[in-house]
């Protein structure tokens, strides 16, 4: 199977049960073409609606959710069956399957995470200057504006992109998306890994000067 | 010495064409040796080709065929009105080359082996089947329909029932109800044949409440069976139980075989009736005269019973074939390949798409398999690109690939391979014998090696007898006969080569086929009705500018007097489109013409406005009303998308729009464009939402900006949800609302995703409260109380009130509801959710208890430092102190809220009081509760999981996402 646009990101002992992989967003045109040809007319069309960037955006990364779907279930990417809850978050449309996907992107940069039998959420930022205009944005939690204003200047920018991650894998993980309050989700601010509301926080290698997170369920948990 | 004939296919030297040829020039009395002289004769003598053909065929039939033809006019015409036959008798029949050893079909499954039948076997189980329906009522003016897979079941319940004389319909066990009712509430079947394996048994019931007219429904697996009307058997049940076979009699001609499906440009599906004898002819022509198809033969056609490949595919075993069914998944592109090869196909046939994914995946039949019986792959479904047939000589190797196309509405093709013909890429090598297909100019003249609209210009067998429901043939006429007086017009784009080859465009009738899904432009314009502004519209496909190969819609509209197409008009169709049919039917591109192409007789000419958004020269030019429309259409076109007129009255939507544009960087905002559409994260909504607050003093939480989030939404959850709204609407509903109040810091987010996940049907609002003075001193409880019951007053003036408030927001529910029953109104529910008793309220026991309990925890907690903290706030606020730590505003305000939830003494309320205890406070709750007991004496305690999750609690609250739909569950349950 060619993966067009997607290479691994080499699976750590603990991540035996998600695999990851990483989606190049700046892929060349032919890569695009390709990757387009994968897709189900839905989501050619739900492509189209976006601008140029959304577009590419749209399709390689859906493409790469595919392969590394396909990958898994050893059939070509085209023939996947994705369902997508009203939310908006993907799933393997086979029933009783104990794959769980996510996928998430920013800039030139895709992550597809795939559970085997964890229920998963990915998340990637590029990460921002520091603007204290964030502790006035609602999402953070006192005790989280708390801990970040107590860092030094130098580390906030990664700390904040960090944390924006983790509660968005959290999100993205339970599905509703921006649907619920990014506040009441309570990250270990300065950690890349820990427990948040219930769910593992495992970081990503991504490429400099970007960061991702990730949200499992706890192993003794079955995915829902 | 006995000459036995030569089996038919067995000399592959000498095609069965060639046979053929010989006959009917002995009957023509001339050389028919010429390229492309066979169909010339087949169509300029109808009567002594077809003759020749049910002669040559040696099909069984009884009667005359003196008369071969009624009349020459393709609407009307019957063939062979005095000739009777069965065509299940015509399929099973022992043949030359293949007696009843031979074998008939080979069942392949995914799961399990495969099974094999001779035909004299499988005669005998449509014997057997025969004598079962026959048994329980099913006649020859009954239909049958049949939803199961490709396999032998299908088979033998169809050619059973064939035998019967009742119709069948078949469709596959994976279509949805809708789908299947859709097409089979027209049927008016008698009988319902399932295979429930692959089926939902909504689907199952949905059916029989959908199919009034069942009597009887037959199943063939082995589920359980259900109880009550109509009777329900499984077959084979039925078929041990029966009694002898009923004589397959032969019936005329047009006796209705099988009831097909297509979709038109109008209307739901027109159900056709295809006759026994039109169905069984055309097939073993094009089967033998066209396939070279025989005894040596083993055919697989990937198909399902939905398409009418699988009855094409059915019919080759009136030429003794050997057909070969597939009911499992196509795992990849191997998956054929390997069908074909492990069974020794040698027809093999398939679709443009499965090609195409062969190619793309990189993978290489010949280099795996052994393919050297297959000698002819076809392909039907779409058109066949050039390179797709060099792929084909590469990687499958040197056999023709023969792209074949027709249609349901006529059972069979229009043009397809030939055995004398060389195969030319991108090609259909022949047109169909005996069918005087053309393509012809928007007046009906023929035109070669230009594009034009197919049509069949002489009767034929396999026309439909007619529509079901289409009692004045109206329906059947429009469908076909109206186009081009005298002629069947398809629907398909075709290009004839003066070889007869041929080249397929496309659908010429309006339907699109935009990236293989077939779109009808009927749902467009019924969709487009709604929207104000648009006095006519047509739907068409334009040529990917950037996509080679792909295509795209263009919507063309005409807008009423004093109507501007801007963006906002087009993003209405847009929505619109995409809510109402789906996102396939959005358009690329929205452009506003003066005029429609219609023709002189007022036709709209679908076609015309497609070579116009392509650029092409317009073919029917001459034929068309007004002609300038063509120019105007062309100018529209590359004009591109209709510029922002700014016309947004609106101020509020104008700033919203300004905000985006800002953010997004982009200038191109419309008031109903997706912020996802354009480029924007989810980081940036919060971005977005912050500027809203500053720039324009709105608080809009992030869930009211998710559940629409456009600018036009954004701008309406400025209005009418939040900002200044006491009260505002945090779900819709009817009847008496629920009402929640604010935590210690005076939102209600936190609420989010209770608020969604409640099983209620009342509305849920939150209420806005001043928690602090002019001098910004927090008010007392009991004040802030009293503003949230003249706010509950304002908007429900009498009771009974529900009202629920979490930790702070708690209290002041409780002071609320007391504040309430003391004017003498009713509240019928109090909840509290986790809201710990006051210090104040507290007895010295209760708060040595309490005391206990957070030493306990400190130990307990993993982050012992987070702990300390927290005494020495609470500490602090409690002696007055400002608090520890970074000076936070916000922190500030909380730590305020708290220190008068602390002061406040809960007076006595005795109406109903639910408390939701969270585990995690049980321990800190438990010894104190005894507090609430003694002023709420109808408490009743119901716990939920999580913890209290407030400030610097890194464990999971009640309302956290994860403990959230218990506790709404909880509440939903409670609920007054
Ligand atoms: C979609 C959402 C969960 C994440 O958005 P984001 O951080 O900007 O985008 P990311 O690249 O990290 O993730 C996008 C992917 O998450 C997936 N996704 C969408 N909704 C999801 C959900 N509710 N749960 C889990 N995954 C979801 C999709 O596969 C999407 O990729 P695709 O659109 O290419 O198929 C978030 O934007 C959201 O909930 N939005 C609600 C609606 C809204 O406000 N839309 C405005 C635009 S953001």
């Amino acid at each position: 199977m060619l993966l067009v646009t997607a290479t691994p990101v080499r699976p750590g002992p603990l991540d035996a049960d998600v695999a990851l992989w990483l989606v190049d967003l700046a892929a060349d045109d032919d890569a695009l073409t390709a990757a387009e040809a994968r897709l189900t007319p839905v989501e050619v069309a739900r492509a189209h609606r976006g601008t140029p960037a959304v577009h590419r955006r749209r399709v390689l990364l859906r493409a790469a959710l595919r392969s590394a779907l396909g990958s898994e279930l050893g059939i070509p990417p085209g023939q996947v069956p994705i369902g997508t809850s009203p939310a908006g978050r993907p799933h393997l449309a086979v029933r009783g399957s104990l794959l769980d996907v996510s996928c998430s992107a920013s800039g030139a940069v895709g992550v597809v995470a795939v559970g085997r039998g964890r229920r998963v959420g990915v998340d990637v930022e590029l990460v921002a200057p520091w603007s204290s205009d964030v502790l006035d944005e609602g999402w953070l939690s006192p005790g989280e504006r708390r801990a970040l204003t107590g860092l030094p200047v130098t580390a906030r920018p990664l700390a904040v992109t960090r944390c924006w991650t983790q509660k968005e894998a959290v999100l993205k993980a339970t599905g509703t998306g921006l649907r619920a309050d990014p506040a009441t989700v309570v990250t270990p601010v300065g950690r890349a890994t820990g427990a948040v509301a219930g769910w593992e926080i495992r970081d990503v290698q991504v490429p400099d000067g970007w960061v991702a997170s990730l949200a499992v369920t706890p192993e003794e948990e079955t995915p829902r | 010495m006995t000459l036995a004939p030569a089996p038919p296919g067995a000399d592959r030297r000498r095609p069965q064409l060639a046979d053929f040829r010989a006959r009917c020039e002995d009957v023509a009395g001339v050389r028919l040796d010429e390229p492309g002289a066979l169909h010339d004769f087949s169509v300029q003598h109808p009567e002594r080709f077809w003759r020749t053909c049910l002669d040559w065929a040696q099909l069984p039939w009884s009667g005359s065929a003196d008369v071969v033809l009624t009349s020459g006019d393709v609407q009307s015409a019957r063939f062979f009105p005095d000739v009777r036959l069965n065509y299940a008798e015509a399929l099973l029949r022992p043949l030359p080359g293949a007696g009843d050893g031979a074998p008939a079909v080979t069942a392949v499954h995914a799961d399990r082996p495969a099974e094999r039948l001779t035909r004299g076997q499988l005669r005998e189980q449509v014997a057997l089947a025969a004598a079962a329906l026959a048994g329980i009522g099913l006649t020859d003016r009954d239909r049958l329909v049949l939803i199961a897979p490709h396999g032998v079941p299908a088979m033998v319940v169809a050619l059973a029932a064939a035998a019967l004389g009742a119709a069948v319909s078949t469709a596959a066990p994976d279509m949805g109800a809708l789908a299947l009712l859709g097409r089979f509430e027209q049927v008016e079947p008698a009988v319902l044949v399932l295979d429930r394996t692959a089926m939902g048994e909504a689907t199952v019931s949905a059916l029989l409440d959908g199919l009034p007219t069942v009597r009887r429904l037959v199943v063939l697996d082995d589920l359980p069976l259900p109880e009550g009307d109509p009777t329900v058997d499984r077959l084979a049940d039925l078929t041990a139980g029966a009694g002898p076979s009923p004589a397959w009699d032969r019936r005329p001609f047009d006796h209705p075989l099988f009831v097909m499906f297509s979709s038109g440009t109008t209307g739901p599906p027109k159900a056709m009736v295809h006759g026994a004898g039109g169905t069984l002819l055309e097939h073993v022509k094009e089967h033998r005269l066209h396939g070279d198809l025989g005894p040596a033969d083993t055919l697989y056609f990937h198909t399902t019973t939905a398409w009418m490949m699988w009855n094409w595919q059915l019919s080759a075993l009136a030429v003794g074939a050997h057909v070969i069914t597939y009911d499992g998944p196509v795992d990849g592109p191997q998956t054929l390949w390997e069908l074909a090869a492990g069974h020794g196909v040698t027809v093999f046939g398939t679709s443009p798409a499965y090609l195409q994914l062969c190619q793309d995946d990189g993978y290489h039949p010949a280099a795996h398999l052994d393919l050297s019986r297959l000698r002819a792959v076809l392909s039907t479904g779409a058109v066949l690109h050039d390179w797709q047939y060099d792929w084909v000589a590469e990687h499958v190797g040197p056999v023709p690939l023969q792209s074949i196309s027709g249609g349901t509405d006529i059972i069979g093709c229009f043009v397809l391979g030939s055995p004398e013909r060389p195969v030319r890429r991108g090609r259909c090598s022949a047109p169909s014998l005996g069918l005087d297909v053309a393509a012809v100019e928007e007046d009906g003249t023929e035109v070669v090696g230009a594009v034009g609209e197919l049509v069949c210009r002489n009767p034929f067998p396999s026309r439909p007898v007619g529509f079901l429901r289409d009692p004045d043939g109206s329906r059947f006429h429009a469908s076909y006969f109206a186009a081009h007086p005298g002629m069947w017009t398809h629907g398909d784009l075709v290009e004839f080569d003066a070889d007869g080859s041929a080249r397929l465009h496309g659908r010429s009738d309006g339907v699109l086929n935009v990236d293989g899904v077939r779109i009808g432009p009927s749902e467009i314009y019924t969709a487009l009705r709604g929207v104000p502004g648009i006095a006519d519209a047509m739907a068409v496909e334009q040529r990917h500018p950037a996509r080679p190969g792909a295509s795209r819609i263009v919507l063309l509209v005409v807008l009423r007097e004093g109507v501007v197409l801007d963006a906002e008009l087009a993003r209405t169709i847009r929505r619109t489109l995409r809510e109402q049919a789906s996102p396939a039917h959005v358009p690329a591109l929205v452009a506003a013409v003066p005029e429609l192409p219609l023709t002189h007789n007022g036709k709209r000419s679908e076609r015309a406005a497609r070579d116009a958004v392509n650029g092409d020269p317009v073919a029917n030019a001459a034929a068309l009303r007004s002609p300038a429309c063509l120019q105007a259409i062309r100018a529209a076109v590359t004009a591109g998308p209709a510029a922002t007129a700014d016309q947004d009255a609106d101020p509020l939507l104008r700033a919203v729009t300004g905000l985006w544009s800002e953010l997004l960087g982009t200038g191109e905002v419309g008031p109903d464009d997706d912020f996802g559409d354009l480029g924007g994260s989810s980081r940036q909504v919060l971005s977005l939402l912050r500027r809203v607050r500053l720039d324009l003093g709105a608080d809009v939480p992030v869930q009211a900006f998710a559940a629409d989030p456009t600018p036009r939404g954004l701008a309406h959850a400025i209005t009418a949800g939040t900002a200044g709204d006491p009260a505002p609407l945090l779900r819709a509903g009817s009847g008496r609302p629920v009402f929640l109040l604010p935590d210690a810091w005076g939102q209600l987010n936190l609420y989010a995703g209770m608020v969604e996940q409640l099983a209620t049907d009342r509305p849920v609002r939150g209420l806005r409260l001043r928690l602090t003075g002019p001098d910004g001193a927090h008010l007392p409880v009991e004040e802030v109380a009293a503003e949230a019951a003249a706010r509950l007053r304002e908007v429900q003036p009498d009771g009974p009130f529900s009202l629920a408030g979490y930790s702070f927001g708690g209290l002041v529910a409780h002071a609320a509801a007391r504040a309430l029953t003391a004017e003498g109104r009713e509240v019928a529910w109090l909840g509290l959710l986790d809201v710990r008793p006051p210090r104040a309220a507290l007895s010295a026991r209760e708060v040595a208890a309490q005391r206990r309990a957070a030493r306990l925890r400190t130990l307990l907690s993993r982050r012992a430092l987070e702990a300390v903290r927290r005494r020495l706030r609470r500490g602090s606020t409690l002696a007055g102190r400002p608090p520890v730590g970074p000076v936070d505003p916000e922190l500030a305000f909380f730590t305020g809220s708290e220190a008068v939830g602390d002061s406040y003494r809960p007076g006595r309320f005795d109406g109903p009081v639910t408390y939701f205890l969270a585990e995690g406070s049980q321990r800190h709750v438990r010894g104190t509760l005894g507090a609430w007991r003694r002023v709420t004496p109808r408490l009743r305690v119901v716990d939920v999981p999580g913890h209290h999750g407030d400030l610097d609690d890194e464990r999971i609250g009640m309302l956290s996402a994860r403990h959230v739909g218990v506790l709404a569950a909880r509440v939903s349950a409670t609920l007054a």
